[in-house]
């Protein structure tokens, strides 16, 4: 992928080109959210009439931010969401890690069955266990409306895909002889896990946490059929209020969307490099 | 090495927090409720499946707490949601809402099973015979009276014919064409505005030909009961009727030539500024019409005519019923709550705070005649002051759940002329034969 | 990891495997036995008084044309989309490992469309489709674009795809560039010493050990496209007249609108067990191709 060692005029020209056939997709891909970031600064009737203008007849306005501030009651929900995504996000990271390195480097019965029933479940429709899902939990074991319960159900569903990924690299990316090494220094399991193995998965970590992070900050459909309570809404949950039956409040809805979704570019940025640095590469080296 | 290190024992601290939480929910939860329980006040909960009274809803129950010491949280039926999943799944969860808010089809499938019986409820005689009726008993509570037909812009007629309108002329196939055609000569390229939405087309509008049978309940029903023995649709008088009007409306609408393209964004915007003089909905498109920008005309309703008889009720009336029923839950509900709730329903009738707030906030048309209040915006009024003169018929005919959805698909295909009259009655009559 | 004995082998499971087994175990596989359960009554959704009617359900299930008629639209919608998606996703993966300008830039950008779900999502693209694209047809005479695309059947078709790539690509890149970030570059450095072109490089170097996200990213696309509610109703609504209701969307339609409970959980059940076949058979292939490091 270094085309410098091509070099000259012909690797210049490909490089341009590539440039700017990336910037025009690139444009494609901004396009819908550059949308929702200047309607937000608009009211419905301009958002419908006029959704490409870029400022609003009225210039800046925040009113929208104003009021979808207010009516969420933004930091509760936000606090409620930090809660719920980062503790669900930790505990899956880490038990999904946990899980497929066991998977990989113990091939018995339990580890088979195991992981094709995982590979499995990602397939099973949502809307096919939500009604036996509140019913075991809510009448049978009354756990519903607990922040503790819907965390704990996240881990349930993200913790599939998470054993998946992590299988695959720890599988191709991961050398047994890292391993063996350390229990010659005396390393037990754990400690050989926690000090060499999921040292090396950081890019993979990284592309989960920011995977999951983002499905739980924005899940609607479980969080609602396990949060009633108004103090316990999450950030999707507390935006109901600006959709009617037939009319939906949009001006209020982007400014909430816009509020809801900057804290995940923010962390996404930050993440960015953990996800590109090669460590496997680098370790081995050290 | 070391930076990795602190990332883990973050990880790591993180973790164990987490799952110690886990570990003790089970404890908690069992507490928090047995907390609940023994609280003096009593707390009830509301759901709520018309998502643009949330607020109003919300506003309300502040007012009550503050009068009565209960207090009411309003659960919302999220966007996309179906108000029978959403009931549900609270059902199968062991929390049921103390009251519900659904649709009348709902109600009628699961009342007698979940629901308290009302049928001795004072407020049963104030509401003009408007409550339903599941097997001589009644399970809830009429919220509102919703009113739809064709909503017309008198200052865009006006000022494009350059004379004054009246909204009564307008009571035959005839006289809505001659206007149509008036007001094409005029310069208004497309009149009307249809939107494409399933349950517009294949609720509000098709639904016509049952409700127009007799014009009350009892008619539709016994219509509908002829559709599923076999009856064909196309055999109606109705259904010819109907197909006119609505192939009048095709062929004027301003959605032309991609009627399926039209948004429920853009229609009411067609309408407040005057580029067409008409649009089928009901009282609920009020705010639509309003963020349109349309609040400084008049407006109004029109009968979906029907024929050439100005005799006919259905030229003469505007479709109005009761659409949303509140419902007490009587399987989790405690005896105290269902008291708070019933006193919650009496207070919406016959308190004067309770009254206007249900006006107000919630700008709807109650159902209680008692009522004093009038709904302050111009379609609310319009079916308000017909309710007052005998100018409203109040069939509402139950179908199945599907039917808007299933039925509107069929609409839609001949909306864009992908079908003809003949496969369109086809339609419907095996839809019917399906239904057991 | 070997394991010495038997009592060592517990230990091991115990602290690796046993904590994520249970929470998967007590989320997914009780409810999902639970509701295979429902499947076998009358049950329809609320009621307390439920009966065993055997097959019935799964008898209904063969009448309901209609569903069968889903599932082969959802089938040609996941054709398409897992091949866009996932071409479009490894060459923005590609381009994106390299040594260029702006490169943070660029994957924040192709990652956004994640950030934006349900009812948004379908208003804005319903309003790039059925006006953005109108106007610029006018404008330009292009007869193709001058009619939204939601109006008629296959174009709405169409629509479904585009926004789906749209959306899942810039997911999958993110897979696909911690696929790339595992290879090592000393590898890569030695072939071009060795004279491999770049080209030579990406087919016998890059792909070979890229396989494991190969893996994973089809099959990921493939269930979410096989499970596509969301956009499908926030786009189209199954619009028009009913001809783009995919699978998903008629199983939930069939249990909470036409409250037939009982026979939307068969539907789910079965098209859960069609995309079970064909991405088992997916996983199988490629894991077998997976190079042990």
């Amino acid at each position: 992928m270094s085309d410098n060692s091509i070099g000259g005029f012909k690797g210049k020209i490909k490089k341009i080109c590539i440039f700017v056939v990336l910037i025009a997709v690139f444009l494609i891909y901004m396009f819908p959210f550059a949308l929702i970031l200047i309607n937000s600064f608009k009211m419905k009737r301009e958002i419908i009439t006029s959704p490409l203008k870029l400022l609003s007849e009225n210039g800046l306005n925040l009113e929208n931010f104003q009021k979808a501030y207010e009516k969420m009651d933004f930091m509760k929900a936000f606090s409620n969401s930090l809660f719920i995504t980062v503790s669900a996000t930790l505990l899956v990271v880490l038990l999904a890690a946990m899980t497929s390195y066991y998977f990989v480097r113990i091939n018995n019965k339990i580890s088979k069955v195991f992981f094709a029933l995982m590979i499995a479940s990602m397939i099973i429709p949502f809307q096919a266990i939500m009604v036996p899902l509140v019913s075991i939990y809510g009448a049978k074991l009354g756990l519903l409306n607990h922040r503790t319960t819907l965390i704990f159900m996240h881990v349930g569903f993200a913790i599939s895909m998470s054993v998946f990924i992590y299988h695959g690299f720890i599988k191709s990316n991961i050398p047994i002889t890292l391993e063996e090494a350390a229990y010659l220094d005396g390393c037990t399991k754990t400690q050989t896990f926690f000090k060499i193995i999921f040292p090396l998965l950081k890019p993979t970590t990284a592309t989960l946490v920011i995977l999951n992070v983002l499905a739980f900050w924005n899940d609607f459909l479980l969080p609602s059929l396990v949060l009633s309570t108004e103090d316990l809404l999450t950030l999707p949950l507390s935006t109901y209020k600006f959709y009617g039956t037939y009319s939906a409040d949009l001006g209020t809805i982007m400014a909430a969307l816009v509020l809801t979704v900057a804290p995940i570019l923010i962390l996404y940025l930050f993440l960015q490099k953990y996800i590109i640095s090669g460590v496997v590469a680098g370790a081995v080296k050290s | 090495m070391r930076k990795i290190k602190k990332a883990v024992s973050v990880l790591l601290v993180g973790t164990m927090i987490a799952s110690s939480l886990v570990g003790c929910s089970n404890k908690k939860s069992t507490s928090d409720s047995k907390d609940s329980s023994s609280k003096k006040s009593v707390e009830i909960t509301m759901l709520n499946s018309k998502g643009e009274i949330q607020e109003g809803l919300e506003a309300i129950a502040e007012k009550y707490k503050e009068k009565t010491g209960v207090s009411i949280e309003v659960i919302a039926c999220g966007a996309g949601e179906s108000p029978f999943q959403k009931i549900s799944t609270m059902y199968s969860a062991g929390n049921p809402p103390t009251l519900a808010i659904l649709d009348t089809t709902d109600v009628k499938a699961i009342a007698e099973e979940k629901a308290t019986d009302l049928s001795s409820e004072k407020w049963v005689q104030e509401m003009n015979g408007m409550t339903t009726d599941v097997n001589g008993k009644i399970y809830s509570f009429p919220l509102c009276i919703e009113g739809r037909g064709i909503i017309y812009n008198k200052t865009a007629i006006e000022k494009t014919l350059g004379k004054d309108f009246d909204p009564s002329t307008i009571n035959s196939y005839d006289s809505l064409k001659a206007i149509f055609d008036k007001l094409k000569a005029k310069g208004m390229k497309y009149p009307i505005v249809i939107s494409k939405e399933d349950w517009s087309l294949g609720a509000h509008q098709l639904q016509y030909v049952y409700e127009t049978q007799t014009g009350d309940n009892a008619g539709a029903q016994a219509y509908i009961d002829k559709l599923k023995a076999g009856e064909s649709i196309a055999d109606n008088k109705r259904f010819d009727e109907f197909i006119k009007t609505f192939d009048l409306l095709k062929e004027n609408n301003i959605n032309n030539p991609d009627p399926l393209a039209a948004t429920y964004e853009q229609d009411p915007i067609f309408l407040a500024d005057g580029d067409a003089a008409f649009w089928f909905n009901g009282s609920w498109a009020w705010p639509n019409i309003k963020e349109a920008g349309g609040d400084k005309n008049e407006y109004g309703f029109i009968p979906y005519v029907l024929g050439n008889d100005t005799s006919d009720f259905a030229n003469t009336k505007i479709q109005a019923s009761p659409s949303k029923q509140v419902m007490i839950d009587k399987e989790k509900a405690t005896p105290e709550q269902v008291q708070a709730a019933k006193d919650f329903l009496n207070y919406l009738v016959y308190d004067e705070q309770g009254q206007k707030a249900l006006v107000d906030d919630c700008s709807i048309i109650p159902v209680a005649k008692n009522n004093p209040n009038a709904p302050s915006d111009p379609l609310g009024k319009s079916i308000k002051d017909a309710m007052g003169k005998d100018g409203i018929f109040t069939a509402s005919a139950i179908v199945p759940g599907d039917h808007w959805s299933v039925l509107g698909a069929e609409m839609q295909k001949y909306l864009a002329g992908q079908s003809t009259k003949e496969e369109l009655a086809k339609a419907i009559d095996s839809y019917w034969a399906a239904q057991k | 990891m070997g394991i010495k004995d038997k009592k060592e082998g517990i230990k091991t499971f115990t602290i690796f495997a046993l904590p994520g087994l249970f929470v998967f175990a007590a989320v997914v596989i009780i409810p999902f036995l639970y509701g295979l359960y429902l499947t076998f009554t009358d049950w329809d959704g609320i009621s307390t008084n439920t009966s065993i009617v055997g097959a019935a359900n799964y008898i209904e299930v063969f009448k309901d044309a209609e569903f069968w008629k889903s599932l082969l639209l959802t089938l040609k919608y996941v054709v398409f989309s897992v091949t866009l998606v996932n071409v479009v996703a490894f060459f923005l993966a590609f381009i994106l490992t390299s040594k260029l300008k702006g490169v943070s830039f660029f994957r924040t950008g192709f990652f956004t469309p994640n950030l934006i779900g349900g009812v948004i999502l379908g208003f804005i693209w319903q309003f790039v489709f059925s006006r953005v694209l109108v106007n610029l047809g006018h404008e330009a005479g292009i007869e193709f674009l001058s009619r939204s695309f939601l109006a008629d059947p296959n174009k709405a078709f169409w629509a479904m795809v585009i926004v789906s790539v749209w959306q899942t690509s810039g997911y999958m890149m993110l897979i696909y560039i911690a696929g790339f970030s595992g290879i090592s570059t000393d590898v890569l450095e030695a072939a071009s010493i060795d004279g491999a072109t770049g080209f030579q490089k990406l087919k016998s170097i890059t792909v070979p050990l890229m396989v494991p996200s190969f893996v994973i990213c089809i099959f990921l696309t493939l269930s979410r496209c096989f499970m596509v509610y969301d956009l499908n109703l926030s786009l189209t609504g199954g619009e028009p007249y009913g001809t783009t209701i995919m699978a998903a969307m008629h199983v939930y339609n069939k249990a909470f609108t036409s409250r037939q409970y009982g026979v939307g959980q068969a539907e789910a059940l079965i098209l859960f067990l069609m995309v079970a076949i064909i991405s088992g058979i997916q996983i199988y292939v490629g894991k077998r191709k997976e190079v042990e490091a």
